[in-house]
């Protein structure tokens, strides 16, 4: 760690005096655009759900901004994420990129577009790279449970890009390419048109997105990404029928084809989404919406075809009312939902109301105080209620607190309640839990299993500040704390036809039993049969911490580290009794493990910090930047057989350092041009090629160098 | 000098009657013996054109007492493939090459490190094989192994798991295993199938001291 720490700060170093020379002779020239800096205060509306300036919300947020997108020359929603502090992609075995945060699965994170959530996920991953950030106005990222809000999933937090949307009269375009080549080509095609007259908007975008994937081991027969081309297609449509009555319909398409050895992927969604907004008056605004969403894969191989189909319709009205210094909102909707994929049984459909209510209240300058609460109705699980405190104090100019604590739930998803699978070559069922009750409710040892499933749950804490010890230094601390239960994990039943034999007692030898067994389950004897429960306890805490320093008026550095632990509590547990084992070596004798000796759970690396030089120079419309990510050694899973228990004696990735390099300039203010480099130092992570436990495994390798030039035209 | 004659014969009759109970005791408490034995070769072949597939071939027998694998009835375990057997209790039934049990062994699967166990547990604890149903259970994560599945497939002793094992002739024995490949050396698959285990026996009957 201090090895790479050291090598880290040294390049760090190298870059930061090439800038600093470059922006002394830059600086000479620039004064007058000085006014420029001074942005208008920027807004967010995913925190509360209202209107709010990013600097009064009292709960964790960040905002990453379109430019700040496009000088990085992110196209994927995957490619901007990871840049951001206690934010880390991990790869799941379907090769789909997901996001964690605060510690937390990618599962316990919603992903919404214009504060509806994007649905299809596959193995609790919504697939980062299926979402273009080409069209759209700014991501925010709430941390923290929000479920006070938007209800099931948002536990960790939740991610929400603002489309854009024309605000006065206009009509501009552009047309853009993006071409990458080295250890990854892709190419992204993009255009946008955004037109405003009088009542009418419209902003218009199509996007094409092609790779021909990549394979980071090419010992083993499989690629580690096949190749795949997609279409995105955007169309938003504003109407102001009066300055107090607007609506707003937006329309996005999907569709992905992937091209594997002997099967055939594809993947289309499609959403549509209807807001009228009604100023009834100055205080009091109501916001009527409805949101239809279907989510279609299909994967066909000579063999077999696997289908998954998810529909979601959620008719929403939300109220606000503003007092003097309080701001009431609320909201009544339904997500009607329907779920039709093979291994279930049939289509499943289920209808959950909600309604939620928040307190935004203000009682003097310095303080700001907002209660919320929402209640989720559900019929094939326990209801959820979710509530929220928040709150901030501004000393002064210099020093703000700010703290909140609230309930997140995911309600158990659409495997753990219908699965129907059958892999019996293999030896192994899966059952959801209504399947599992529905077909053998007859069985007496079934009974133990189907009670039901409570939603995962978790409660959240967040304490932090802002301090501006200087007028071009911001530093922001947050510590926070996760404790999740009711984890839903599938288990082994270790249901057998002899438990069945002892327990009934009628059956003499053994092909009775067997007969008998076969029939319950219709499979064959000495089958694993595994179902879903409530057992896991985790928790994550850490401390996160962004400087922002302005150096000049060119020259802007943001930099962010957090530090993270993420445990399993029963782990600890069974630690603590001594009842745990681990062998040094693959064939040494057992030994004891100890707590001290716990690391946590996979895929979480304790420290990661990112370090970012920003370079602007307004005169000659240039500007450059460099990146440097580094995230420290993280276990993939159990490599020393201590009942799936990472210690410090497990083999682990090693912790790596990527830095990536971008630079722009600005033609006649219609053509830019950019060009930039990932993964500058083709840091591949071959180290880890060399132990034992990873052989052929791409989860512990690393993408290498790639290029990337850009062409936009603006008219 | 009459006294002396009535006293020497005590007196050498009580020293020899001491040196004798002596002898007797070193003869009853015999040293434990701890001992590894490497690339045990537990062979078996599938035939996974039947359905279920049929595994068959002979279970390669092992005694304590010998320190060494055996092919008569002497047997306390035998092995074949990730199966290990006790001589002792009732035939499985459905397994084909199966050995005749002919003893009255038992064992227990112990939580533990080997050091750990320092006596045999009680007799209620040791366990026989029955019909269907294993002393020391089958499948991963079942008995004394975990299987990786693809695209390693490999096979791994757990940590902490020791077998103690009633002999035979009533001796106790613990074991760990170590390794299921041939010079402890997993990356070949060919290399399967051949234990490396360290054994501690105790050759007096009954004993259950088991360090």
């Amino acid at each position: 760690m201090s090895k790479l720490l050291r090598m880290f700060l040294n390049r760090v170093f190298a870059v930061l005096f090439f800038f600093i020379e470059l922006t002394n002779f830059s600086q000479k020239q620039k004064k007058k655009d000085s006014i420029k800096m001074n942005k208008l205060e920027e807004v967010v509306v995913s925190a509360t759900r209202t209107v709010r300036q990013l600097s009064s919300v009292p709960m964790p947020i960040t905002l990453i901004s379109k430019k700040q997108i496009q000088k990085v020359g992110a196209v994927r929603l995957s490619d901007i994420l990871t840049e951001q502090t206690g934010i880390t992609t991990v790869t799941d075995f379907g090769g789909f990129s997901g996001v964690q945060m605060q510690g937390l699965d990618a599962e316990y994170t919603l992903i919404l577009i214009d504060g509806v959530p994007i649905i299809g996920r596959r193995s609790g991953n919504i697939d980062l790279d299926r979402i273009t950030i080409n069209n759209i106005q700014q991501i925010e990222i709430v941390k923290g449970p929000s479920s006070s809000l938007y209800g099931s999933e948002a536990l960790g937090g939740v991610i929400n890009i603002i489309t854009e949307k024309p605000k006065r009269e206009t009509t501009k375009g552009s047309v853009q390419f993006l071409s990458r080549g080295g250890a990854r080509n892709e190419l992204d095609i993009n255009t946008n048109i955004l037109f405003k007259k009088k009542h009418l908007g419209v902003n218009a975008s199509v996007n094409l997105n092609s790779s021909g994937g990549f394979d980071l081991s090419t010992e083993t027969p499989f690629k580690t990404r096949y190749p795949h081309k997609n279409i995105t297609g955007n169309l938003k449509l504003t109407y102001d029928f009066s300055n107090t009555l607007k609506a707003t319909i937006s329309n996005r398409f999907f569709s992905e084809n992937q091209d594997a050895p002997n099967v055939k992927n594809s993947q289309k969604d499609w959403n549509t989404h209807t807001e009228v907004r009604h100023d009834i008056s100055d205080k009091w605004k109501v916001d009527y919406t409805f949101y239809a969403t279907k989510f279609k894969t299909k994967s066909s191989s000579n063999l077999n075809e696997s289908v998954f189909n998810q529909v979601l319709l959620r008719p929403e009205i939300r109220s606000q009312f503003s007092f003097n210094n309080m701001v009431l909102s609320g909201g009544i909707g339904m997500n009607i939902e329907e779920v039709d994929r093979t291994d279930f049984l049939r289509k499943q459909t289920f209808n959950s109301p909600y309604v939620f209510s928040q307190l935004d209240y203000k009682p003097n300058k310095k303080m700001n105080v907002i209660l919320g609460a929402r209640f989720d109705n559900h019929s094939e699980y326990q209801s959820a209620i979710s509530p929220k405190l928040s709150a901030k104090y501004t000393f002064n100019e210099l020093v703000s607190i700010k703290g909140s604590l609230g309930y997140g739930f995911k309600a158990p998803d659409f495997r753990q309640l219908y699965f129907n699978f059958k892999n019996t070559a293999n030896g192994y069922v899966v059952f959801g839990v209504k399947t599992l009750s529905e077909l053998h409710h007859n069985f007496s040892k079934v009974t133990a299993f189907s009670k039901g499933l409570n939603p995962e749950n978790s409660i959240g804490i967040n304490v932090g500040f802002e301090i501006k010890p200087l007028k071009n230094l911001k530093i922001q601390v947050n510590a926070f704390r996760n404790d999740i239960n009711d984890l839903i994990d599938v288990f082994d039943t270790r249901l057998n036809a002899y438990e069945k034999e002892k327990d009934e007692a009628v059956f003499g030898d053994s092909n009775a039993y067997t007969t008998a067994f076969e029939n319950e389950f219709n499979i064959p004897i000495s089958t694993r049969i595994f179902t879903y429960q409530n057992r896991g306890r985790v928790y994550t805490q850490g401390v996160e911490l962004d400087v922002s320093y302005t150096l000049t008026n060119n020259l802007r550095f943001l930099g962010g580290y957090q530090y993270l632990e993420a445990k399993d509590k029963d782990e600890e547990a069974l630690l603590e009794l001594g009842q745990v084992f681990f062998r040094k070596t693959t064939t040494s004798p057992s030994e004891v493990l100890t707590k001290s000796d716990y690391f946590g759970l996979v895929n979480r690396s304790k420290h990661t910090a990112n370090a970012k030089l920003f370079y602007e120079n307004y005169q000659h419309r240039f500007s450059a930047n460099i990146r440097g990510i580094y995230r420290s050694k993280y276990a993939l899973f159990d490599t020393n057989s201590s009942q799936g228990i990472i210690d410090n004696f497990d083999e682990f990735v090693a912790g790596n350092i990527q830095f990536k390099l971008s630079v722009e300039k600005e033609l006649l203010n219609i053509l830019k041009l950019q060009f930039g480099i990932d993964n500058l130092f083709n840091e591949r992570g071959t180290i880890n090629k060399s132990k034992a436990a990873f052989t052929n495994n791409d989860s512990a390798l690393l993408l290498g160098r790639t290029y990337y030039g850009r062409v936009q035209f603006n008219f | 000098m009459n006294r002396l004659k009535l006293i020497l014969p005590l007196v050498i009759s009580t020293f020899l009657g001491i040196s004798c109970s002596d002898e007797a005791k070193e003869v009853t408490v015999l040293p434990v013996e701890s001992k590894m034995i490497t690339n045990l070769s537990a062979q078996q072949t599938t035939d996974f054109t039947t359905t279920p597939p049929t595994t068959s071939g002979d279970f390669t027998k092992f005694s304590f007492k010998k320190g060494a694998v055996v092919t008569d009835d002497t047997w306390d375990i035998a092995f074949r493939g990730t199966t290990i057997l006790v001589n002792g209790g009732t035939k499985i039934g459905s397994l084909s090459g199966e050995p005749e049990k002919t003893g009255n062994a038992s064992l227990t699967i112990e939580t533990g490190t080997f050091a750990s166990i320092t006596t045999a547990p009680s007799d209620t604890d040791f366990l026989q094989d029955a019909k269907e149903t294993y002393a020391v259970p089958t499948g991963s994560g079942n008995g004394w192994y975990t299987y990786a599945g693809p695209p390693t497939h490999l096979i791994s002793p757990i940590a902490g798991k020791i077998l103690v094992v009633k002999t035979v002739d009533g001796n106790y024995a613990k074991l760990e295993i170590l390794s299921y490949y041939k010079d402890n050396d997993a990356s070949k698959q060919e290399n399967s199938r051949y234990y490396t285990f360290n054994y501690l026996y105790n050759p007096n009957k009954g004993d259950k001291n088991m360090q």
